[in-house]
């Protein structure tokens, strides 16, 4: 092969390499710009999914705070002494009420519910749940165990509500 | 407390109890509001003003509210 060749020849092997690195890198471009955007319709799809999970959750909360309140309600309204039972109830509704709350705070934290529905709906009911709901329940549920002599060691510690404060700091904190 | 009893006390914020006999006066008082073409809920609300004297002693904008208000009421029991 003359050097004339041999050159003509190197050059079209550069030439075809260069054609198939582009194809190669569009590819990998196209997929990543596809993996981390999102069309119109997905994002419509995507905001319409977290709305509505927020929604589902409002509303289990306000099922658990009707539980809660029945509970309380019916402790608070029985005739004679309350037994044992009628204390479990207060706590259990209680305690499934709180839990809740700390569902709804896990999903926020992993940005699954709208900005806005945060803002309007869950704050409010979050701050007031740290700075009051939260302390009023145990201290007096511990006050009534007392009286009644039975053992609770509930209390409020904040390790048991981790999610709960991150939200609060997060989003109450003025 | 049954718990339309105490749905009445959190809806209208009364500070006592309702009797048996002023819940039946709502209730047949409400009826009659909404047979006249009125709005269930308006209804409701104006029977409640003429029935329960202490109707809207308290407002309850939270649930926060309803909470404390029946831990109150069971740590005085």
């Amino acid at each position: 092969m003359s050097d004339k060749e041999a050159a003509e020849f190197s050059i079209k092997i550069l030439g075809v390499t260069i054609n198939y690195s582009l194809a190669f890198i569009t590819f990998i471009l196209g997929y990543f710009i596809n993996r981390f955007s999102m069309t119109r319709n997905e994002k419509a799809a995507h905001s319409a999914r977290i709305q509505e999970q927020s929604n589902k959750l409002s509303e289990a909360l306000n099922q658990k705070f009707n539980e809660f309140m029945v509970a309380l309600a019916k402790y608070a309204n029985k005739v004679g002494e309350p037994n044992l039972d009628d204390f479990s109830e207060v706590s259990l509704k209680g305690e499934a009420y709180f839990t809740h709350l700390k569902i709804i705070c896990d999903t926020i934290l992993s940005d699954n519910i709208d900005a806005s529905s945060i803002r309007n709906t869950h704050s409010e009911t979050i701050k007031e749940a740290i700075e009051k709901t939260i302390p009023a329940y145990y201290s007096t549920l511990q006050e009534v165990a007392e009286r009644c002599h039975l053992s609770y060691t509930g209390e409020f510690k904040r390790s048991n509500y981790k999610s709960v404060f991150e939200v609060y700091e997060r989003y109450c904190k003025v | 407390m049954s718990n339309l009893t105490n749905s009445l006390v959190l809806k209208y914020g009364l500070s006592s109890t309702p009797t048996d006999a002023q819940i039946d006066r709502w209730f047949t008082y409400t009826n009659e509001l909404i047979a006249k073409g009125n709005d269930p809920e308006e209804s409701g609300r104006a029977a409640a003003k003429v029935t329960f004297p202490d109707c809207g002693s308290y407002i309850r904008k939270s649930q926060a509210d309803s909470i404390l208000t029946l831990l109150e009421q069971v740590r005085r029991k």
